[in-house]
């Protein structure tokens, strides 16, 4: 559905990216981590596509959820300017969401840049298990408080391109270096696609499991134009799935089938 | 005041002058969950091949200044698993459904026609004008004589009613739509995309996997009015008008060119519930001008300085 929603909050989280907390009850409650809304970023047509973005938190009593979007283009431009208090049509929750048991003792998230947004919600709602978190970024700049991962008593690892922050390189060596990939109940990988396969190439050497959530150009953001097209390989043979509604989580090796 | 919003076309009555456009409604599924599907005069589905097909690699859409280009490329499951799988499930609904039809070849088309007049579908759209796959389709829509050649090939394999769908990558759109009358079409829809291409300049190379792609959305739409004129004074058959429709001013800019329906497309991706109110806008002008019904619109259009 889609839903007219009021901003409660704007907040700059770091160089180019933003916080929103948006009251809408609905969403607020049905809301699943690795799931998204879809945004009309503009009131007046300005812009005929929504944006996808990722929910990063929900707060059901209270009625909010949040979103966390990087300025990237005209869309999240117009985004960023909205203000407390402003309206905003949003449809969601959209997309599958991670998958999560109960019994998972040990996983761990691999993200990368905004990659990382997503990964937050699911660290929050995981509850008292062993979590160890991957984060790489481009620069400092770009390190982003992610309240689920600070509060939650993880073990975080971080990487930057540049080194200004934590291990200099890809958060993949990392996720290598300093541990089995093998020995999680599961691993969640959300960012940069190359990132993604690689991380997932390390899961898959291990013997562990992996889900990667995947980023696509969108129009409908339902399931109904076929834009967001992605090509998995089942155990029924090769698929082209939508990544809005049949995704955009999916088994890491069924997305990246032939890694390495 | 009460007003009727019917329309028939070729024999077949719509509830209302709105059809959900092929290619951004799949087979309603997804929209009936946004919208009551009782309410929409008609959908044409996702433009059908004879085998299913996995379409263009990705990106296959690009947003430009007021529309966008897609290169979807057909994707879809193939006409023998929407007879089985979707017509079923759509039926259960008022709406009237027209299954668009897209072939590599004249016997592709023969075959799919024959196979939907036994279906139980309302209308055949055929799809001469996809700007983006290699074979066929619009390289048919392209001259008169492909689309008569398809046309009169698709009217002889079925008794369904036969709408021909138009591509506007044409120098002159009348006369591939009298070519379409002569051979025998019950209807054209016109326009489908207009070809385009963005180009990302850092890369240097084009947005779109497919290179080219096809411009739908508001920028297209007084182009899609003008043709719909034309063809309105070029043909006697009725004219389903679409291009860049957000609203009922928009829809009526078509029917008052001389559409006696319209379709909405690209508009349904920003506003879910767009055909609904298109629909719901129309009845209200009915109503405001004292217009008990839709017919005596289409055409009305009086020309300045004649």
């Amino acid at each position: 559905m889609n839903e007219n929603a009021r901003v409660v909050s704007m907040e700059n989280l770091c160089k180019n990216s933003f916080l929103m907390r948006i009251e809408e009850k609905r969403i607020a409650s049905l809301a699943r981590p690795g799931q998204f809304v879809n945004v009309l970023c503009s009131r007046d047509n300005k812009l005929l596509l929504r944006r996808p973005i990722s929910i990063m938190d929900a707060d059901a009593s209270g009625g909010t959820f949040d979103i966390a979007f990087e300025v990237r283009g005209e869309g999240t431009r117009l985004l960023s300017g909205f203000r407390p208090g402003d309206m905003l049509d949003v449809m969601g929750p959209l997309g599958n969401g991670f998958e999560f048991n109960e019994s998972y003792r040990r996983i761990a998230v691999v993200g990368g840049g905004i990659g990382i947004y997503p990964l937050n919600f699911l660290v929050k709602r995981s509850g008292d298990i062993e979590i160890d978190v991957f984060m790489g970024y481009r620069c400092s700049d770009a390190v982003m408080p992610c309240r689920g991962i600070e509060e939650g008593g993880c073990n975080v690892y971080l990487s930057t391109d540049d080194g200004s922050a934590g291990h200099r390189g890809f958060i993949t060596e990392v996720f290598e270096k300093n541990n089995a990939p093998g020995k999680y109940d599961m691993v969640y990988i959300c960012g940069p696609v190359q990132m993604a396969e690689r991380a997932a190439g390390l899961v898959r050497r291990a013997g562990g499991r992996c889900q990667v959530s995947m980023e696509e150009r969108m129009g409908c953001g339902i399931g109904a134009c076929l834009v967001c097209s992605c090509e998995v390989k089942t155990k029924d043979g090769t698929l082209r799935k939508t990544v809005c509604k049949d995704g955009p989580v999916f088994d890491g090796f069924e997305v990246f089938p032939e890694v390495e | 005041m009460h007003v009727n919003t019917g329309v028939s076309i070729a024999g077949v009555r719509l509830a209302n002058p709105v059809i959900a456009a092929s290619g951004t409604y799949g087979f309603g599924r997804e929209y009936g969950e946004y919208v009551d599907l009782n309410k929409l005069g008609g959908i044409s589905v996702k433009g059908l091949t004879l085998e299913p097909r996995a379409g263009n690699r990705t990106p296959r859409i690009a947003e430009t200044p007021a529309g966008m280009l897609n290169s979807v490329g057909l994707q879809n499951p193939g006409v023998e698993a929407f007879i089985r799988d979707e017509i079923p499930w759509l039926r259960k609904y008022s709406l009237k459904i027209m299954a668009n039809i897209a072939g590599n070849s004249v016997a592709d088309y023969i075959q799919m026609a024959e196979r939907l007049d036994e279906a139980d579908i309302d209308m055949i759209e055929v799809n001469v004008s996809c700007p983006n796959v290699r074979q066929g389709c619009i390289s048919f829509g392209s001259t008169p004589a492909g689309v008569a050649e398809v046309t009169l090939a698709v009217r002889k394999a079925t008794k369904k009613p036969v709408v021909v769908k138009l591509t506007p990558n044409v120098s002159d759109i009348s006369s591939t739509a009298m070519a379409a009358e002569a051979g025998g079409a019950d209807a054209v829809s016109l326009i489908n995309t207009i070809t385009g291409m963005v180009i990302d300049v850092n890369t240097r190379r084009p947005l779109l996997y497919n290179n080219t792609g096809g411009l739908s959305g508001p920028a297209i739409r007084p182009v899609a009015v003008r043709m719909v004129h034309e063809v309105y004074k070029a043909v006697g058959i009725p004219i389903i008008g679409m291009g860049g429709i957000t609203s009922a001013e928009d829809a009526l800019q078509f029917i008052i060119a001389g559409a006696s329906a319209v379709m909405v497309g690209t508009w349904n991706f920003n506003n879910p519930r767009a055909c609904i109110e298109v629909a719901d806008g129309i009845e209200c002008y009915l109503k405001e001008n004292g217009m008990q019904c839709i017919g005596r619109l289409t055409g009305c259009l009086e020309l300045n300085g004649e």
